[in-house]
This record gives C-alpha cells, sequence and structure tokens, in this order.
C-alpha cells in the first residue's frame, strides 16, 4: 500500500525538484513559505537525492518521513474543516429551532460547503418532502397574531408552530402580517371534527367583537372545514407569477391549427382546454367548428359514414346548428344512395351475398330506407332457394 | 494528502513555466512518464500519452465517454498533450456544487411545439430555436437528461457546471421533425413528457417508433399523464373514489407504456398545466415517481423539492422573457 504511492510521490518530486530554480526565485523575492510547506518538501528531496545516490533504502526512509508529516497535515486540513462545518451545522439547528429556516438554511449550506459528506446536513437542507396529504384548515392571521398562538389555537400546544410553518413553507415563522392565510394541517393526535371546526370559528368571532352564531359558518379568519379535493390550490395561485396562461396557450395553438385547415390536431388542442374547464364556451364553439369542418373534408372524399360521425360530434358541442344538421342528413342519404345503388348493382349480377351485405348497411342506420327491407327479403329468400337447390343434389 | 500534493504541482507548474521554456498558459510536462497511472480510491493521476483521447478516458475511468466533462472540468485545459499531468476525480467531492461564493442551479427550459411558421405562444419557431441551442453552445452549457437531475437532487452525483435541462411537453411530431435535427447537430439531447392517449392519436403526434429512436439517440422519456387532465380537479359529477381511482390510472399507464415501449423507466411527472396539489404529490410517489415538474420559472439548486421543481417555458420571442435570461447555472450567496 504505502509502496504503491511511491511513484505517485516520484512524480511529484520530479516537479519540485524542477522548481530548483524556481525556490532561489522566492528566496529572492523574500516571499515567506509556511514552514509546513519547506517540511514536506525538504524530506521528499531528500529520499530523491538518496536515490540518485543509489542509496534505496535510506530513500525509502525519508520517502516514508514525508508521509508521515502529510497524512498528518492533511488530517489537520480535515479535521479543521469538520470541525467548522459542525460548528455551522449546530448554528443552522438553533436556527431552526427559533424557525429561522431562511437563516438555518443558509448554516446549513456553509457547513455542506466546508464538509461536502455530512449526511446530517443533506437531510435537513432537503425538503420536509412533498407534504403528504393532510386535510387543513384555512385560518387568517390577525393584527399582532403570533405563530405560536396560533399552534396554541389550533393544537393546544404552542410549541407545534414549526408545523405550520413547514407545511406553509415559510422562511422566517416570526414574520406574519394581518390578512396572510395560513393552512393548518392536521396532525397527528389531532383531528379537526366539523363541530371543532365550528368552535374555532366562533372563537376568532368573539374576538374581533362578533357574536359567536354568526361566525360558524361564514367567518373570515377560518373558511372552515375544506375538503382537500376542492381547496389545495397550491399550483393554481402559481400561475400568477409565470406569466403565462398554461391552458390558454393551448386554445392559441388549436386555433392556429384551425387556421392551418388541421382539424383532427385543433381537436387535440381544444380537448386539452376543456379538460381544465369543460364549460368553456368559446372553445366548445370551436370543438363544434373543427368537427364540422372535418367532417366536410371526409364528406368531399365520399368517407359519408365518417362524416356523419364527426358531424355527429359537432352537435354535441352545439345542438342547435341547423347547417350541421342537414350536412348530418346530407352524408347520410349519400351514404344510403350510395350502399342502396351498389346493392342492386350486386343483386342485378347475381352477387346475392355482396348485395345483402350492401343493404345491410343501408338497414343498419335506416330500416325504413326506400325498399331496402323487401330487397332484402328477396334476395334472402333466393339466397336460401339456391342453398336448398344445392343440398337437395 | 493529494490535496496537498496537487498544491505542490500548481504551485511549481506555475514557477515552473518560464524555467522549462514553456508559454505562461502551459503546464510542465513530464512526457517521460507518459500512460504512468497511479490511483487511490478517491482519485487518479494519469500521464497522458500519445493519441489519447477524452471520450476513451472517461471510459476507462467512469465506464461512459459522455462524461468526458468530469475530467474536463477537473482540470481545466484546452487539448490532450503527451506528458500531460490529470486528475481524475473518482468519487465525487462536491456533488451539490457549493463554493463559497454560491451555489450551483440547473436551468429546465421547456418546449413544445416547433414550426417553420407560428403564429402562438406554444410553437417556437425553428430558426429561433436553432439560435437559443447555439447560444447555449457557445456559452459553454451541457444538456443533461432528467435522470441525472434527479442524481443531482438526491446529492449523488454532480451536474456539469453549466448544465441545462431540455424538456418539450405532450409529444409533437415536429419534436422529431424539426428539433431533433437541431440538437443532433450541437450533440444536445432533451427529455420529452408525453401523454400517452397522443401518442399514434392525432395526426401531429410523434409515434412509438419515432421516440425509440429519439431514445436510443439518448433522448429521455418521462410520463405526463394518458389524457392530459387536470389531477387537481375532480370532475362533475365524480364520486371521490372515481376520481382517486382516476388520477391512479392516468399515474400508473404511461410509466407501463414507457416502460413495454421504450424499455425506459419513468421516473418524472410533468403535472398537465403545471397543476399539483398535496393530493396529486401524494399519489405519484405512490405510483412510483420520485419527481415532479412545473411550470413555475426558476432555477433549481440541489434541495429543491422534488416534487415541485420549477421549469421555464420557452416563448415564442416577444411574447415571454428573453431566452439568455432563462438559463442561470449559479446563485450567489456567500457561504464563507
Amino acid at each position: 500500500m504505502k509502496y504503491r504511492l511511491i511513484p505517485l510521490l516520484l512524480c511529484f518530486t520530479f516537479s519540485a525538484l524542477t522548481l530548483g530554480g524556481c525556490a532561489a526565485l522566492r528566496k529572492k523575492q523574500k516571499v515567506a513559505e509556511p514552514p509546513g510547506v519547506r517540511l514536506e518538501r525538504i524530506l521528499l528531496e531528500r529520499a530523491l537525492e538518496y536515490e540518485r545516490k543509489g542509496q534505496p533504502h535510506k530513500a525509502l526512509q525519508s520517502y516514508e518521513a514525508a508521509l508521515a508529516v502529510i497524512v498528518v497535515k492533511k488530517k489537520g486540513l480535515e479535521d479543521s474543516l469538520r470541525s467548522k462545518a459542525e460548528k455551522h451545522y449546530r448554528r443552522g439547528l438553533a436556527l431552526n429551532e427559533q424557525g429561522k429556516y431562511g437563516e438555518a438554511r443558509h448554516e446549513f449550506l456553509v457547513a455542506l460547503r466546508l464538509w461536502p459528506d455530512f449526511p446530517e446536513v443533506v437531510e435537513l437542507l432537503k425538503p420536509s418532502g412533498p407534504p403528504p396529504y393532510r386535510r387543513y384548515l384555512v385560518h387568517r392571521v390577525q393584527e399582532g397574531e403570533f405563530l405560536s398562538a396560533i399552534a396554541e389555537k389550533y393544537y393546544h400546544d404552542q410549541s407545534k408552530f414549526g408545523v405550520i410553518a413547514r407545511f406553509n413553507d415559510l422562511e422566517d415563522a416570526a414574520k406574519l402580517y394581518a390578512g396572510m392565510e395560513l393552512k393548518i394541517p392536521e396532525i397527528e393526535g389531532v383531528r379537526f371534527s366539523q363541530y371543532e371546526t365550528k368552535r374555532v370559528g366562533a372563537i376568532a368571532a368573539t374576538k374581533k367583537g362578533g357574536s359567536p352564531e354568526a361566525g360558524g359558518q361564514t367567518d373570515s379568519s377560518s373558511k372552515g372545514f375544506m375538503s382537500y379535493l376542492l381547496s389545495d390550490d397550491s399550483s393554481v395561485a402559481l400561475e400568477q407569477e409565470m406569466g403565462y396562461d398554461p391552458v390558454e396557450i393551448y386554445q392559441e395553438q388549436g386555433v392556429s391549427l384551425l387556421e392551418e385547415g388541421e382539424y383532427l390536431a385543433a381537436l387535440h388542442e381544444f380537448q386539452k382546454v376543456l379538460n381544465t374547464d369543460p364549460n368553456r364556451k368559446q372553445v366548445r364553439e370551436y370543438m363544434a367548428w373543427a368537427h364540422y369542418r372535418q367532417g366536410e373534408v371526409h364528406f368531399n372524399h365520399a368517407q359519408y359514414l365518417e362524416a356523419r360521425s364527426q358531424f355527429q360530434k359537432a352537435l354535441v358541442f352545439d345542438e342547435d346548428w341547423t347547417a350541421c344538421k342537414e350536412y348530418l342528413t346530407r352524408a347520410e342519404d349519400a351514404y344510403k344512395e350510395v350502399h342502396y345503388l351498389k346493392g342492386i348493382q350486386h343483386f342485378e349480377e347475381q352477387r346475392l351475398k355482396e348485395a345483402i351485405e350492401e343493404w345491410g348497411l343501408v338497414s343498419d342506420i335506416d330500416p325504413d330506407y326506400k325498399q331496402v327491407q323487401s330487397y332484402l327479403a328477396r334476395a334472402q329468400k333466393l339466397l336460401d332457394k339456391i342453398q336448398e337447390l344445392k343440398e337437395v343434389r | 494528502m493529494l490535496v496537498i500534493l496537487v498544491c505542490c504541482w500548481l504551485l511549481a507548474a506555475g514557477a515552473d513555466a518560464s524555467w522549462l521554456g514553456f508559454g505562461a498558459s502551459k503546464r510542465p510536462l513530464v512526457p517521460e512518464e507518459q500512460g504512468a497511472l497511479f490511483q487511490s480510491e478517491q482519485v487518479a493521476v494519469y500521464v497522458v500519452k500519445k493519441g489519447d483521447r477524452l471520450a476513451d478516458l472517461a471510459r476507462r475511468f467512469y465506464g461512459d465517454p459522455e462524461k468526458a466533462w468530469i475530467i474536463e472540468e477537473a482540470n481545466e485545459f484546452v487539448a490532450l498533450e503527451p506528458g500531460q499531468v490529470m486528475v481524475i476525480p473518482l468519487q465525487f467531492s462536491n456533488p451539490g456544487g457549493l463554493s463559497v461564493d454560491g451555489y450551483q442551479v440547473v436551468s429546465i427550459l421547456t418546449y413544445h411545439h416547433f414550426s417553420n411558421q407560428c403564429s402562438n405562444t406554444l410553437c417556437m419557431p425553428i430558426e429561433e430555436f436553432s439560435r437559443q441551442m447555439a447560444f447555449l453552445k457557445k456559452e459553454g452549457y451541457r444538456t443533461v437528461a432528467m435522470k441525472e437531475v434527479l442524481q443531482f437532487i438526491d446529492y449523488q452525483e454532480p451536474l456539469p457546471a453549466k448544465a441545462v435541462a431540455i424538456t418539450i411537453d405532450d409529444g409533437y411530431r415536429s419534436v422529431y421533425e424539426l428539433a431533433y435535427p437541431i440538437l443532433k447537430q450541437y450533440n444536445f439531447k432533451a427529455t420529452l413528457f408525453i401523454y400517452t392517449d397522443f401518442i399514434g392519436g392525432s395526426p401531429n403526434a410523434i409515434t412509438w417508433d419515432e421516440l425509440r429512436e429519439l431514445t436510443k439517440a439518448g433522448f429521455e422519456v418521462e410520463a405526463h399523464t394518458i389524457t392530459h387532465a387536470d389531477l387537481t380537479q375532480r370532475g362533475k359529477g365524480e364520486s371521490e373514489a372515481e376520481y382517486l381511482a382516476r388520477i391512479k390510472r392516468e399515474l400508473r399507464v404511461p410509466r407501463e407504456l414507457i416502460r413495454e415501449n421504450l424499455g425506459q423507466e419513468a421516473v418524472w411527472l410533468a403535472y398537465p398545466y403545471g397543476r399539483w396539489n398535496n393530493l396529486v404529490i401524494t399519489m405519484a410517489m405512490e405510483a412510483g415517481y420520485r419527481g415532479g415538474v412545473t411550470v413555475t420559472r426558476g432555477a433549481s439548486p440541489f434541495f429543491v423539492d422534488p416534487f415541485r421543481v420549477g421549469r421555464n417555458q420557452v416563448m415564442n420571442p416577444g411574447k415571454g422573457h428573453a431566452f439568455e435570461q432563462l438559463v442561470k447555472f449559479f446563485r450567489g450567496e456567500a457561504l464563507p
């Protein structure tokens, strides 16, 4: 192990030796060198010198000596960094307890900068986590109200203020302002019941001088017990900071696609808007329009069934659209007529099965179309007869 | 000990330059030691020999030619020369990118659709995209995949000092047709967040085959639900149980499809519309995700909440912030 390092040292010593001139230069400039740096260099130089003189055992001894010095110095440097880091770590812990989370984080970062392999600090810097889902109340902070008082009020324990601070991502638990809304999560041992919610509201109302009865449901300091499904709108509030509307962009993209005649693609964009707001009127109109135009495209390609389906979808979004209804009828009529005539042609050329198939398509969407039922019956009768004759033979 | 030795070396290097007759910017070379390797658990000292290439060294020491940047950043040199002494870190000493004057952050950029002609915010004109990539290259940025960002957030592995993650949402075919050739030109990679109903479901969506080709080129595919649903919203007339079952499915299926079709393990979720809440986060964790990205602007340090990692939507120019302001790699804070 030790010997493996020797080539390495050699390599560095080589460079140190090439310093001959440089050392002299330093002396000339009277640059004070830290005494320690000199020591290991002297030992290394001595080792090299011995080697050059052909005295390997003495060289080894000198390498050993240089290593001893270096190991101790490295350890010293490590210890000093480590103890500095620990000082910042402890300072951070204390700040954390005072609810000064922003400053605590700073101390932890300094600690980690000094000593990167500090798992306790890494753990503390990690956000307390995607907060596990909890039900919560919303509390509106009153003038001069402290977090510890709020903790006392909801948890009957003022030392639990940290729970509220963390849940609300506060940088400093001491910096509250009147009107600020805090989410108060349910915690182990404390479950907010409907009753308690009302009571909490009532207390707040009494403090403001209102009557307890009036406070129950509508009190502003506590919106009452909210279902998380409706109330947890954390990310929606953040949208204001983004500088754009993450839903609107899809509407714009849909309109561009509509203009380019990419109706099917446009539908996907509009659907994304409706995913968040199924009742957005303008987008519902766009949906209707895109389906209608896509239907038209199919119609012009004689794809009547596809056209029909698009017109039907358009009518889901705009049920009173007369032009669309008319188009739908035209598509159906064209479809029926095409297959009706194809059936007749097959029949005349004695392809009974094919004729039945075509008329079946017509019958599927309109059983009363022209003569379709009687034709079907006739074709079926003929087919059966032929079958019979074949069997007799 | 090695630290001290390296310091000695650097001292020597600075002082030696004129004595050895090299230019002031060059380090002394030890050509007679070419190919020599000295290795401890923490570090390897290697003397470059003729014909060495950085990518080969990265493969030799890290098993991955893409990791050449680690050697580059540890040694700050321009070109490999025989006899050059290189220090190759074998253990990551500073995965969080902390320094005396601040800490590293990584910008995550978000794009959607690309086109030659754009008339809305979501659409990125391809010429502008090309200009942006040229800017990143010129500034010395390296692109990282979201899985690497996860390693950084977990304080496991460092990112390149100037790292940027390019993410592209939804899965438009224009990613493959227009953006991919440009990214390839700069040797950049990107992470796609796809909603799986879109793939093959729309004429302008990318296909699984195209996605496979991208993953082979080092791209990453992550999840953006099945239908691009707003996960925080319970549908009208939907019971709580139905709603929970629906989200569960929206989270589960994309991971399965990505695994089946691409053989990749999706670990990131992009919340549709950037909308999340505690319930969504909790369910995403249960579904096996390890992080979630939003659309809130800003660059992230390693201690960011992995389920609320912000991203910067790059807008069609004139409709958003200047691109140059969106990419950051460092946040100043004195850490004495």
